[in-house]
Order: C-alpha cells, then sequence, then structure tokens
C-alpha cells in the first residue's frame, strides 16, 4: 500500500471507441488497489462511438474534496479534436500526453512537459489498435508513477476477466511498449519542453 | 443477497450504490422511467432485483411510475423509484398524493441542469421543488443531500427506515456529478431481510381476519382532512426534532463559515483547506438533511462567525432558508452558479477573500 503523499488530477479525452473511459477504470482500479483515494468522473455529455469523450480520475493520498477537475495536472489527449477543446485546461507545469498520430497541434505554452506517443500507430502494430490507451497509460506512467503498472496490469486482468483473456496479452505489452516509448522519447530529447520542437 | 462484494474497499458509481442500498435495506420494487444522468440506476435494478426476488419495472412514464410506487407503497412493500429533474416535476402529483395517503417511498433525484429540459450536467436547482413541497397541498418530502459515493449507500439505507418511520416520501437529493462518478465504497456485511420487517399494520395487503384498510387521500369533509393534515404535521414536527442532520469543519474559531451541501460542499473542502492554509479562518457547514433544515444549528453559527457564505449550484435557493434563520445576525453572501456550471475551488477562494477583505475593511 503506498503512503507517500500525493494529489494528482488527470484527464483523458479522445472520441468514443478509442477507450476513454476504459483507461480512466484502470487508473482508477490500479489507485483503489494501491489503497488511495480515487475519484473517477465521467463526461455528461450523450456519448457515441465516434464522438467526444473524456473522463477524469483524481488520485490522491487523502481525501478529496472537489470531484470536478479544473485544471489536471496530467492530459492524456488521444485525438485532434480533444487537444482543441481541452488544450487548455492544464496547469502551467502539468504533463501532457499526446497520441502523435492523430494530434498535429502543439501546445502553445513553453511551460508544458510534453510526451508525443505515436500510441494508434504502435496500438496496430501491435495487432490490436485498441490498445492505444493502454500504450497512453504506460507512458504517462513512466513519466507520472501515480500508480504501479502492475496495478494497471492486475485491473487489466479483471477487466478482461475469462471471457476476454486473450486480451490480456497485448494489453500487457501495450504497457510496457508506452513506458518504452516514454523513455525513447525522453532520450531522444524529443520529450520537448514547449511547442517548436517535434519528436522525430 | 446480491453477488457484490461486501466488507471491502470497491469503486463504485453513486446511481449504482443507491440502487444497492435500496436492495440492502429491503426495497424489493423498482419502478422507473429512462432519463440522464441516473440511468444507472434502472439499470442495475434490472440486473439485480431478480436475484432477490424483487421486482423491477420500466413504466410507460414518469406518472405511471410514481403511481406504482403508491400502490405498492399501500400494499406495504419497501419500493422506490428515481428520476432526474424533469422526471420529478413529472412525479409530483403522484408524490403529493403519497405523502396525503401517508404512504412511507423513497424517491432520489439525480438533479440535472434546468430549468425545462435544461441539460445532464450537475446541478442544485431543485432544491424550492425538494424542500418546500413540491406537489400540491400542504406536505413536505424528508430530504437528505449526500456528498459522496458512501453517503448516497448509507442515506439510501437509512431513507427507507425514515420513510417507515414518518410514513412520508424521502427525497434523496444527488446530481449529475455524484450519480456518476466513481469512488471507493465498503458495502457492509449485513443486510435487512424484508420479511423480518416490522408489519405495517395500515398496509393494504389482504384484509382476512381483520378489519379493512383504506389507503386514501380524499376528504370531502373538511375538518377530517384538517384533523389529517395535523396528524401529519405532528410527524414533521417529530422529524424537525430527531432527523437534522449536520457535518461541521473547521467552525471552531472561524470568522466565516460556508454553508453548502453534496457536491457544492465537497468543493467547499478543497476551497476552505486552501483558504486555511493562506491564514484565513474559514469552517464548513454542511446539511446533510435538507428537509427538516438545521434551523438552530445555522442560527448559533450566525452568532459565532463575521459572515456566512452559502455556495449552491442554483441562483440563490439553499440562501433564502439560511437567511431566514439567521435573520439578520450576520451578513449572508450567495456564491452560485447555474445551468451545470459547477463551482471551482478557485471561485470560491476567491469569494471568501472578498468576504474576508470586507471584514477587515
Amino acid at each position: 500500500m503506498s503512503v507517500e503523499p500525493l494529489y494528482h488530477e488527470v484527464l483523458i479525452a479522445g472520441f468514443g471507441g478509442q477507450g476513454i473511459v476504459s483507461a480512466g477504470n484502470l487508473l482508477a482500479s490500479a489507485a483503489l488497489a494501491e489503497g488511495r483515494e480515487v475519484v473517477w468522473a465521467p463526461s455528461y455529455g450523450p456519448e457515441m462511438r465516434g464522438g467526444p469523450v473524456h473522463c477524469t480520475v483524481i488520485v490522491s493520498s487523502e481525501r478529496i474534496g472537489s470531484p470536478e477537475v479544473s485544471l489536471a495536472d496530467s492530459l492524456l489527449l488521444m485525438d485532434a479534436a480533444s487537444m482543441q477543446r481541452f488544450g487548455e485546461r492544464i496547469k502551467p507545469t502539468g504533463l501532457m500526453v499526446l497520441n502523435s498520430t492523430l494530434v498535429s497541434a502543439r501546445p502553445q505554452t513553453d511551460s508544458l512537459e510534453v510526451l508525443e506517443v505515436p500510441a494508434t500507430e504502435t496500438a496496430e502494430a501491435l495487432g490490436d489498435p485498441r490498445v492505444a490507451n493502454v500504450i497512453m497509460l504506460g507512458a504517462f506512467l513512466e513519466a507520472r508513477p501515480v500508480v504501479s503498472p502492475e496495478s494497471v496490469f492486475e485491473a487489466v486482468q479483471v477487466f478482461a476477466g475469462k471471457a476476454q483473456a486473450g486480451l490480456v496479452d497485448v494489453n500487457r505489452e501495450a504497457l510496457g511498449r508506452g513506458a518504452a516509448l516514454a523513455r525513447e522519447v525522453a532520450v531522444r530529447g524529443s520529450f520537448v519542453r514547449g511547442s517548436s520542437v517535434r519528436g522525430s | 443477497m446480491t453477488s457484490i462484494p461486501r466488507g471491502t474497499r470497491i469503486l463504485m458509481r453513486g446511481n449504482e450504490a443507491v440502487a444497492q442500498a435500496a436492495i440492502d435495506a429491503g426495497c424489493r420494487a423498482f419502478f422507473g422511467y429512462p432519463i440522464t444522468p441516473q440511468n444507472q440506476v434502472p439499470d442495475y435494478f434490472a440486473r439485480h432485483m431478480p436475484e432477490v426476488g424483487g421486482v423491477f419495472l420500466q413504466a410507460e412514464s414518469e406518472v405511471a411510475a410514481i403511481n406504482m410506487v403508491y400502490g405498492a407503497a399501500a400494499a406495504g412493500t419497501r419500493v422506490m423509484t428515481a428520476s432526474s429533474s424533469p422526471g420529478i416535476s413529472l412525479k409530483q402529483e403522484g408524490i403529493s398524493y403519497l405523502a396525503q395517503s401517508e404512504l412511507p417511498c423513497v424517491v432520489l433525484n439525480i438533479m440535472r441542469g434546468g430549468s425545462g429540459l435544461g441539460n445532464i450536467a450537475p446541478a442544485q436547482a431543485d432544491y424550492f421543488q425538494s424542500v418546500k413541497g413540491g406537489g400540491h397541498g400542504d406536505y413536505r418530502t424528508l430530504v437528505l443531500a449526500p456528498w459522496s459515493v458512501q453517503e448516497l449507500y448509507n442515506l439510501t439505507r437509512e431513507a427507507f427506515d425514515i420513510a417507515d418511520r414518518y410514513r412520508n416520501p424521502v427525497l434523496i437529493l444527488g446530481d449529475a456529478l455524484l450519480g456518476q462518478m466513481m469512488e471507493p465504497i465498503t458495502i457492509p456485511e449485513e443486510v435487512v431481510d424484508p420479511a423480518r420487517l416490522p408489519r405495517k399494520t395500515w398496509a393494504t395487503d389482504g384484509a382476512k381476519d381483520r378489519p379493512r384498510n383504506i389507503i386514501n387521500s380524499l376528504y370531502i369533509e373538511e375538518p377530517q382532512l384538517e384533523k389529517v393534515n395535523l396528524r401529519i404535521d405532528a410527524r414533521y414536527e417529530e422529524a424537525a426534532r430527531k432527523e437534522v442532520r449536520v457535518a461541521e469543519e473547521h467552525l471552531e474559531g472561524a470568522r466565516l463559515a460556508v454553508v453548502a451541501y453534496g457536491t457544492a460542499a465537497r468543493v467547499a473542502v478543497t476551497a476552505i483547506e486552501e483558504a486555511r492554509s493562506g491564514g484565513m479562518r474559514v469552517g464548513l457547514l454542511r446539511p446533510i438533511a435538507l428537509y427538516p433544515f438545521p434551523s438552530d444549528e445555522i442560527a448559533s453559527l450566525a452568532d459565532r462567525v463575521d459572515a456566512i457564505l452559502v455556495a449552491e449550484l442554483s441562483l440563490g435557493q439553499l440562501v433564502e432558508d439560511v437567511r431566514l434563520v439567521v435573520a439578520g445576525r450576520c451578513p449572508v453572501h450567495l456564491l452560485g452558479r447555474s445551468g451545470g456550471v459547477v463551482i471551482t475551488p478557485a471561485d470560491m477562494v476567491e469569494a471568501l477573500r472578498g468576504l474576508a477583505g470586507e471584514d477587515r475593511g
């Protein structure tokens, strides 16, 4: 059980079908398993496949007051529309994880930490485009270890259940690939602060 | 017993926690009609009511659903309905009939932005409707306002006992955020077996070997109706003595107090923490029951603080009741947002700073 003080607000956004809500669920379940306080909240809009969707997760070592996230510590954006919609909903020194396969815009401020992850492309290379969300999670957790990837993986196993046991391996791989991509871009120096530099 | 894990922390949506709590309280009939943002409630009942041999029925309308509640309550069953703001408006006629007929039931309102069709975002704009009657006539609903998923569970369970005790509808007042968010919750092991609940001697559950009972809200003779209304009113007076519930934080030595319930009170916790770390002496008074209203607690608070800030997701409803009991003892200010816009902690800190500055001036 984690004991060190922590308060982290995450906003995950994309379009219906990208597993935005599931990514939030996995993060929230991992936080619960680690003994944290957690609030998961979905977007209120009428949701549909292909339509805009987002969710927020607050992970904390203390009781959580406001369940609503105004400015996130970390923003995980999976498509161009959500970059447009939520690009500003982040604290000045927050972390922005971008699905660089689908998001070409970059933030206009140089105080943010920006992690460019070709999540969709990598998921397709892994043979299952559905795991792009877990690649994003893996990258995020490498940069901000608010929960351990093992706890996320345990949540994946619970979610997949016996009926979808085939999903477990590809999700394990996706988590690892996400983390590796985060390390890679950091090492390559394209773990940029600011708007001008682009990943290769 | 339903298949949910008990006695251990699990993640659950607010709407699902309410439904589970109802089943655990011995509720064996749910009648509803779909509306966002409470749809997980009927969804959960549809899946889990059959596990305990209860009735889940999706009615043809809200009006039909509330009248089915009337029937089940008259037969002595613990019964519930749920809806969201516009749907609750449709149920008001039935709620008035239930109150006049002295029938216990639990009604959940997961409030959304209004008026009219409004939107499906969180709001607290049904405060007046909830605490002032709602439908026609000389009645009240007893109103509980949880602020977390755990409290949604706990208060829903209690609501069934309160409804039976006062033979009156009890309203659980939540909002789109509380209903749809997930939080850790521990569901207790022990559940109510409806077969072991005290028998409702007034219920119309078959008159074999006893005089027949009549459930009715029609009293043509004026003195007779007044007599019934006075009997019901005496129960509200008893509730005012026994069912006031408030929670207080940091009020000892506070110069300013926030009065807020539900989601607005959660925002207040974050704002107050920040304001206090900046040296401001501010605390929170949170009504958990909205009716009966914590009149004495708020009046006494007004004697101790320099000013009160009422924070609500509506444009000046709760603040009216606060001002009524404060009666000029201290200034009462309003921080209200509407239409599904949620107050931010930053908004509230700014409002508190303004009040602290005014106080110094």
